[in-house]
């Protein structure tokens, strides 16, 4: 807030230079159409004044690499969804005559065994996997935040037995429970991201029973109270609306963490049930070409690792951007 | 502090708003696997006192003395431990969960911090006009008023759509202020509300404070470590030290004529601006540091401190009793009208320890 605050001395009025303002960054106002003065004539002084929304975004836009990573992530959605349609090729389509072929003209990735095109699935792998992450990372934060909250607000009896509830999933060997759960329920990819989402929440309901601790205690809450307001107005008006930023960040990096482990359930052949093809399935599939024809392998995987990657980037992005901690002003 | 006649320590003026009995909030301290109870913090610790229609009480006293929990207890935002507040006749502990929003109406609180109690992430006409939303006032007319309310503060009503990170700290202060008139309540508890602003913006919105209270007829207990604002604002001023009330009385006989050894020495703290008095006043330094709520001491909890303490004040509780006609003290030997603390220090014939000049530049 301080550094907002700027002795007015040049006032809005002066007509050959643009009002001075103050701007949170110190960098010159010259991208302010969103931002306007307030002159307060009591207090006589005068600052800019910017929305969360837009300090964020300037915040962020000034993180390269995440403005990368984000850009790339973008491309690589929209090329999952409109490959497959451009391709000549379907993802279920077999060709025996070009079986276990290397890169070519026709086949940029090469073919499997039974001669399905590699390219297509991969992208059309792409889209399985990538979907599957977000179904995962919209539910884990869902459950995660009711969870994290109803145990951060109450406190008392009701926090200790969520926490151990949150402990208790945590301490669960997660790859165990996906073999044995992943080999019953898996086959489909909504099955699969509803197991994933089950052992994913604590994660989140731990960081969100932390900042409701941390904000249960703050002044505004008092005085909302004081005013008269139940549980349910305080929760979801006054301290989710602060928690967003620490929930988006963490929602961000479970598409990641989701990706690598739904790769790994369907490498281990507990995923997605063949044919269905996904990132993971295809390195399964091609783990017998690994000295013949590493391309088949490794390009999948590169989009395993390239995914999480820039998811992961992109949520140190967002943690810079949205983090009230280092929020100047 | 033993039962005395404490109802009597009071001078409202007209019918009370306020009426606290032996009000006590001790926070349990709690250890061990099976959070047992090890022993308790005394914050407030058997307060009395009652508050007039349109009085001014201001309540002084160093950090941790409980004087915030005091006010939040009055407003249960925190449950006291026992203990009785009648808030215009009505028992306001006995309230259910109903009833007591319906008394928020009336009861509101100003918050010290005026960074921390504004939510950040709501525009502030919806703060303002919260309140009435919650009571039953539909939407467009609450923020009606949060314009009227904006403007009767001393700020824009055009500014309500904005955050309140984009105001300055003395705004945020009337803000919060807008905030707790819009139910149009009776009594506010004011918790600190200038401490945190700068000395000009402080002189500011405690004339906005006493021409809103002259507007709305508003009673305040207003809660401060700042003795010369309590002493701007005030009716009738309390001192307390560590949870209990050492001193009452009205604001010009305790600061001109206090009788608590406590008291005396609090406000000797206090520095003068006429430079030649500044250095020739005689200050007494407290000794030692605020003894642990926790573990109080024994009799007189001043007794640890008190340069005039006897061999009966570590035993034997003192009473708040009348020492003058409206003034009340509890100290088993509170100081005359014209007597000084040096001057009682010296009688007793032990060591006077008084604070150095500052500057130290002697006077000619």
């Amino acid at each position: 807030m301080s550094e907002q605050l700027r002795p007015d001395q040049a006032p809005a009025t002066s007509e050959d230079a643009a009002p001075r303002v103050g701007t949170i960054d110190s960098q010159p106002a010259t991208t302010a159409p969103a931002q306007d003065v307030i002159v307060d004539e009591r207090e006589g002084i005068s600052f800019t004044t910017r929305s969360f929304g837009r300090q964020t975004w300037d915040r962020f836009r000034r993180h390269k690499v995440a403005m990368f990573a984000a850009a790339l992530l973008i491309l690589l959605a929209i090329s999952f969804w409109v490959a497959p349609v451009l391709s000549p090729y379907g993802f279920r389509d077999i060709d025996v005559a070009a079986m276990r072929q290397g890169p070519s003209i026709a086949h940029p990735f090469g073919t499997d065994q039974i001669g399905r095109d590699l390219m297509v699935r991969t992208f059309h792998g792409g889209r399985f996997s990538l979907r599957i992450a977000l179904v995962v990372a919209l539910l884990t934060t869902l459950i995660g935040t009711i969870i994290g909250s109803i145990a951060g607000y109450f406190g008392g009896v009701v926090d200790t037995l969520l926490s151990q509830v949150i402990n208790l999933f945590l301490i669960v060997p997660a790859l165990v429970v996906l073999l044995v759960v992943g080999v019953r329920y898996g086959a489909s990819p909504n099955g699969i991201a509803i197991i994933l989402a089950f052992l994913l929440w604590p994660g989140i309901a731990r960081v969100v029973r932390g900042l409701f601790l941390q904000y249960r205690e703050q002044e505004f809450v008092l005085a909302a109270k004081a005013a008269g307001a139940r549980a349910p107005r305080i929760i979801v008006r006054h301290i989710l609306p602060n928690t967003f930023g620490p929930i988006i960040v963490n929602a961000t990096l479970l598409i990641g963490t989701a990706i690598i482990l739904e790769s790994t359930l369907s490498f281990l052949g507990v995923g997605v049930t063949p044919p269905t093809p996904t990132l993971g399935n295809l390195v399964n599939e091609a783990k017998g070409a690994i000295d013949s024809r590493p391309s088949t392998i490794l390009i999948p995987g590169g989009f395993v690792v390239l995914i999480a990657l820039c998811v992961n980037f992109l949520g140190d992005g967002l943690r810079d951007a949205l983090d009230p901690t280092t929020r100047k002003g | 502090m033993t039962a005395t006649d404490r109802s009597v320590a009071t001078t409202p003026t007209g019918d009370p708003v306020l009426e606290v009995t032996d009000l006590v909030k001790h926070y349990p301290i709690r250890a061990g696997i099976l959070r047992k109870q090890v022993g308790s913090v005394h914050a407030v610790d058997g307060v009395s006192f009652t508050l007039g229609h349109t009085e001014t009480l201001g309540i002084v006293g160093e950090s941790g003395c409980g004087k915030t929990t005091l006010g939040r207890t009055l407003l249960r935002l925190v449950e006291p431990t026992s203990g009785e507040v009648r808030f215009k006749g009505e028992d306001v502990v006995a309230a259910g969960n109903r009833r007591m929003r319906e008394l928020r109406q009336d009861m509101q609180m100003v918050f010290q911090d005026p960074f921390a109690s504004l939510n950040p992430r709501m525009p502030i006409q919806d703060i303002i006009s919260e309140p009435l939303q919650i009571h039953g006032t539909d939407k467009k007319e609450a923020r009606q008023r949060a314009g009227a309310l904006l403007a009767a503060v001393g700020l824009s009503p055009e500014h309500g759509n904005r955050y309140p990170h984009e105001f300055s700290g003395g705004q945020r202060q009337r803000i919060g202020i807008a905030r707790s008139l819009a139910v149009n309540p009776d009594l506010v508890v004011l918790d600190e509300p200038v401490s945190a602003l700068d000395v000009s913006v402080q002189a500011q919105v405690l004339n906005l404070l006493e021409d809103l209270q002259e507007e709305f007829e508003l009673s305040y207990l207003f809660i401060a470590h700042d003795l010369s604002v309590v002493r701007h604002i005030s009716d009738r001023v309390a001192v307390m030290y560590l949870g209990q009330i050492v001193e009452l009385a009205d604001r010009d006989e305790l600061y001109e004529a206090p009788a608590h050894p406590y008291t005396h020495s609090l406000l000797s703290a206090v520095p003068v601006a006429d430079p030649d008095l500044e250095h020739s006043r005689e200050r007494i330094i407290l000794e030692g540091d605020l003894p642990s709520p926790s573990d109080p001491p024994s009799g007189c909890r001043f007794h640890t401190r008190c340069p005039i303490a006897q061999d009966n004040c570590v035993t034997d509780v003192p009473p708040l009793l009348e020492v003058r006609p409206g003034h009340w003290a509890s100290c088993h030997y509170a100081l005359g009208p014209d007597e000084t603390l040096v001057q009682r220090v010296k009688e007793l014939g032990r060591e006077v320890h008084l604070a150095e000049s500052e500057t130290g530049i002697t006077q000619a």
